[in-house]
C-alpha cells in the first residue's frame, strides 16, 4: 500500500508539472476590457464619410432609373477627400418609412448596386430597377471601405 | 473404470493427505497452487515480493492440510473509486495497474486542460462580444461596424457574437467529454476491483472430469485441485 502511495504522489506531481506546462505552451488570451473597441484604431474606416449624400432627382428610363446626386458632397473625413468613395444605391417598393429599424436602410436585401467615385464622369447614375411597375422608393449611401455614411434623403418614383 | 480410478486417487488423497495432482487455478495474475514449490498469493507483484521474503516455502512434503486458508489482500473499492475521482489515474496505481493509470491520467489531464482552455477562451470571447457591441451601439447604432479582431481582420457584432456561441459550445463538449473519461476510468477500476476481490477470497476445490472420446482401450482422467490461502 505504501508503495501505492508513492506511486499516487508521483502522479500528481506528473499531474502538476503537466498543468503548469500546458499554462505556458497554451495560454487563452485575458478577457478585454469593456471599452476596449472604443479605441478609433480598432475601428475599420475610422470616421464615417460625412455628410450624406443628396438624392437631386431620379429619372425613369426603360428598366432603369436614372439617379441625380448632383450637389453630393460627402468625403471621407480620414483622407479629406471623395476619391476613395463607393456610393451605394438602395431601393424598394414599400416606404422605408414604415422600417421599425434603421439599420435596415443599410441592408443588402435592399441594396441595388454601386460605383467607386472615380468611375464617375458626372454625379447621375443609371440602376436597374427591372420591369416593376409602381411606387419605389431610391436612397443612397457614400462607403469609404470600411464605414457607410448616413443615407440621403429617400426619393419616390412611380415607375411605368 | 474412470469412477473406480478417480476413487482411488481421491480416496487416497484424502486419506493421505499428500496432494496426487496439482494444477494452477489459471488466473495469470494470481498464481495457481503448485504442489512442489511455495505458492504466495498477493493482490500484486510487489506484495508478493514481499510475501516470498516473509513466508517460508510450503514444500509438497508437507501436504497442504498443514495451510489455513486466507484470503488475499483485497482492493477497497470505495478507497479505488474515490482515488480515482480524486486523482487522475489513482484509481488504476492504487490496483497497481499502471498501464491504465498512465492511459487515463493523461486523457484526464488533457480533458481538465482543455475544459479550462476552453473556459478562459470563452471569457475571452464574451468579452470581445461585449466590448464591440457596446461600442457599436455608442459609435454608431444604425450601422453594423466592424472592429479590428485581436487573431487577425476585422468582424461585426454579429461575427463576434458567433465566436462568443461557439465557444460556449465548446466548453459544453469539453464538459462532455470529461464526463466520459471520468467515468471509463471508474468502470474500468470498478471491474479490475471486482475481479481482484473476487480471486481473493479463500477457496479449496477439487474438480475431476473423465474424458468421454477417447480412443478405445484408453482411458483419460483430469483431476484438480485450486488452493487458494
Amino acid at each position: 500500500m505504501k508503495m501505492n502511495v508513492e506511486r499516487i504522489r508521483t502522479g500528481m506531481k506528473v499531474l502538476c508539472v503537466s498543468l503548469v506546462l500546458c499554462s505556458l505552451c497554451m495560454c487563452a488570451e485575458e478577457p478585454v476590457g469593456r471599452d476596449y473597441f472604443m479605441n478609433p484604431e480598432l475601428l475599420k474606416g475610422g470616421e464615417k464619410p460625412f455628410p450624406a449624400p443628396v438624392i437631386a432627382g431620379l429619372t425613369e428610363s426603360g428598366d432603369y432609373v436614372v439617379v441625380d446626386f448632383t450637389g453630393t458632397a460627402t468625403i471621407d473625413p480620414d483622407t479629406g477627400s471623395s476619391t476613395e468613395l463607393v456610393y451605394f444605391f438602395y431601393g424598394t417598393t414599400e416606404n422605408p418609412v414604415n422600417f421599425g429599424d434603421p439599420v435596415m436602410y443599410y441592408d443588402e436585401y435592399y441594396y441595388l448596386g454601386g460605383i467607386a467615385h472615380d468611375d464617375l464622369t458626372e454625379q447621375k447614375v443609371s440602376v436597374y430597377v427591372g420591369s416593376y411597375a409602381g411606387r419605389a422608393y431610391i436612397w443612397m449611401t457614400a462607403y469609404d471601405g470600411g464605414r457607410e455614411s448616413d443615407h440621403s434623403n429617400v426619393f419616390e418614383i412611380d415607375l411605368n | 473404470m474412470y469412477t473406480k480410478i478417480l476413487h482411488i486417487l481421491l480416496i487416497s488423497m484424502f486419506i493421505y493427505r499428500v496432494p496426487l495432482f496439482a494444477a494452477g487455478n489459471g488466473a495469470e495474475r494470481f498464481r495457481g497452487v503448485h504442489h512442489e514449490g511455495p505458492y504466495f498469493y498477493a493482490a500484486n507483484s510487489r506484495d508478493a515480493e514481499e510475501e516470498r521474503r516473509n513466508v517460508s516455502a510450503v514444500s509438497a512434503g508437507e501436504g497442504i492440510y498443514n495451510l489455513t486458508p486466507r484470503s488475499g489482500e483485497q482492493v477497497s473499492l470505495t478507497e479505488a473509486l474515490v482515488l480515482d475521482l480524486l486523482v487522475p489515474g489513482g484509481g488504476h496505481f492504487y490496483i497497481d495497474n499502471t498501464g491504465l493509470g498512465v492511459t487515463f491520467a493523461s486523457l484526464k489531464v488533457i480533458g481538465l486542460w482543455s475544459l479550462y482552455y476552453c473556459y478562459s477562451d470563452w471569457k475571452y470571447r464574451r468579452s470581445l462580444y461585449y466590448s464591440a457591441r457596446d461600442a457599436n451601439e455608442s459609435i454608431d447604432p444604425d450601422h453594423q461596424l466592424q472592429f479590428e479582431d485581436p487573431d487577425g481582420g476585422y468582424k461585426t457584432v454579429d461575427d463576434y457574437e458567433k465566436d462568443y456561441d461557439r465557444a460556449a459550445q465548446r466548453i459544453t463538449f469539453s464538459i462532455l467529454a470529461n464526463v466520459l473519461i471520468y467515468a471509463t476510468s471508474m468502470i474500468f477500476t470498478y471491474y479490475n476491483v471486482m475481479r481482484i476481490n473476487e480471486n481473493a477470497v479463500p477457496t479449496f476445490e477439487i474438480q475431476y472430469s473423465c474424458a468421454n472420446n477417447v480412443p478405445e482401450g484408453e482411458a483419460l482422467l483430469t483431476a484438480r485441485y485450486t488452493y487458494r490461502y
